[in-house]
C-alpha cells in the first residue's frame, strides 16, 4: 500500500465532504419547495364564496404570518356581467382603504362603503411577508339581503 | 432565479464567516511545527474567501431585495425602492448585512494589530449579528417567540461554520491530492 501523508488523506476527505456539501446545496437549489413555506391566508370574513344577508362593514383577512401592510394590497370590486358575452368583470373599486393596525401584522382588512348595494363582490389581494415573499389570490362573495327569509 | 440568488447568498455567508471560524478556532489551536509551513498558504486563502465571501454577501443581498420589489413595486422608481429599503423588515436586515459586514471584517482583520481578544469578541458578535440577520428575515421571524429564531441560528452557525471551513480547508488538499491511493 502506498504511503501518503495525514495531510493528504485529511484533505481528501475534506474534498469528498466540500463535494457532498455542494451536491446538497444543488438538491436545495433545484428542489426547494420543502424548505419554501410562504405566507397563507387561513380565513377571511367574509369568506370565499359566502352569502351574506348584512352588509359588511369591511373585509377582514388572517394569514399565518405577519405581512408587510405597506407593500400589500387589497381591492374590492364590484363584479358587472359583460352585456355580449354574459361573462363576470370586475366593476368599479369600492373599497375605501386599510383597517387601522400596526406596520406588519397578521390580521388585515380594509373598510367597505357604509351602503353597500346588494350584488356580487370580487376581492384580490397581493400581499408581501416579511421574508418578502409575495402571495396573491381572489375571492368572491355576495351580499343578498333577501336570502335572509 | 430566487433559489440561486439565495443559494449564492448562502454560500457568500460560508465563506465569509466559515474562514474566520477555521482559522481562528482550528488552525492557530494547531499550531504545531507539522502544520506551520502551511499556514501562511491557509492564511491567504482565509483571507482571499473571507473578502470574497464580504462583497458576494452584501451584493447578493441586495440583489435579492431588488428581486423582491420587483415584484410590489417599480423597482426603477428609487424612491419608492427607498420606502422599500427602509420601511420592511426584509429592507432592515439587508442595510444591517450591509453595515455588519465591514464592521466584522474590521474587527477580524484590524482589530487583533490592537487588541486580539476584543477582536475575537467583536468578531463573534458581528458574526453572530450577520447570522441573525438572516433568522430575522426568513419565515422563522414570523413564528411566535424567541425560540424559533435562536433555533435557527443555531442551525445556521452549523451549516456556515461547516461550509466555510471545508471551503478554507478543501482547495490547499486538492492540490496535494494527485495520487488516488490513500488510507481513506
Amino acid at each position: 500500500m502506498l504511503q501518503i501523508g495525514h495531510r493528504q488523506c485529511l484533505g481528501l476527505l475534506a474534498a469528498r465532504l466540500l463535494v457532498c456539501w455542494l451536491w446538497l446545496l444543488g438538491l436545495l437549489v433545484t428542489f426547494p419547495a420543502p424548505i419554501a413555506a410562504h405566507t397563507t391566508l387561513v380565513r377571511s370574513a367574509p369568506a370565499a364564496g359566502a352569502v351574506v344577508t348584512q352588509p359588511p362593514q369591511a373585509v377582514r383577512f388572517w394569514f399565518n404570518e405577519p405581512i408587510e401592510r405597506h407593500f400589500s394590497r387589497i381591492e374590492v370590486f364590484r363584479v358587472m356581467l359583460d352585456s355580449t358575452t354574459g361573462a363576470v368583470k370586475p366593476g368599479p373599486r369600492i373599497d375605501q382603504g386599510w383597517l387601522p393596525g400596526p406596520r406588519t401584522a397578521r390580521e388585515v382588512g380594509v373598510r367597505l362603503p357604509d351602503t353597500l348595494e346588494p350584488g356580487r363582490y370580487l376581492v384580490q389581494w397581493a400581499v408581501l411577508a416579511i421574508d418578502a415573499h409575495r402571495t396573491q389570490g381572489s375571492f368572491m362573495f355576495t351580499y343578498d339581503p333577501s336570502s335572509a327569509t | 432565479m430566487d433559489a440561486v440568488l439565495k443559494a449564492v447568498h448562502f454560500v457568500a455567508l460560508c465563506l465569509l464567516l466559515g474562514g474566520p471560524v477555521f482559522w481562528l478556532s482550528i488552525w492557530r489551536a494547531l499550531d504545531t511545527p507539522e502544520v506551520t509551513q502551511f499556514t501562511p498558504r491557509v492564511r491567504q486563502r482565509t483571507r482571499s474567501g473571507t473578502l470574497l465571501g464580504a462583497l458576494c454577501f452584501v451584493l447578493s443581498g441586495y440583489a435579492s431585495l431588488l428581486r423582491a420589489a420587483s415584484h410590489v413595486i417599480d423597482p426603477m422608481d428609487l424612491e419608492v425602492l427607498w420606502q422599500f429599503l427602509v420601511g420592511t423588515r426584509y429592507g432592515h436586515m439587508t442595510l444591517l448585512k450591509s453595515l455588519l459586514t465591514p464592521a466584522f471584517l474590521m474587527s477580524f482583520f484590524l482589530l487583533p494589530v490592537y487588541a486580539q481578544r476584543l477582536a475575537h469578541v467583536c468578531t463573534a458578535l458581528c458574526g453572530l449579528g450577520l447570522l441573525m440577520t438572516l433568522s430575522l428575515a426568513s419565515h422563522t421571524a414570523a413564528k411566535p417567540g424567541i425560540v424559533p429564531v435562536v433555533s435557527a441560528t443555531l442551525h445556521l452557525v452549523g451549516v456556515v461554520v461547516w461550509g466555510g471551513r471545508a471551503a478554507v480547508f478543501c482547495p490547499p488538499a486538492l492540490e496535494n491530492s494527485t495520487t488516488r491511493d490513500c488510507c481513506l
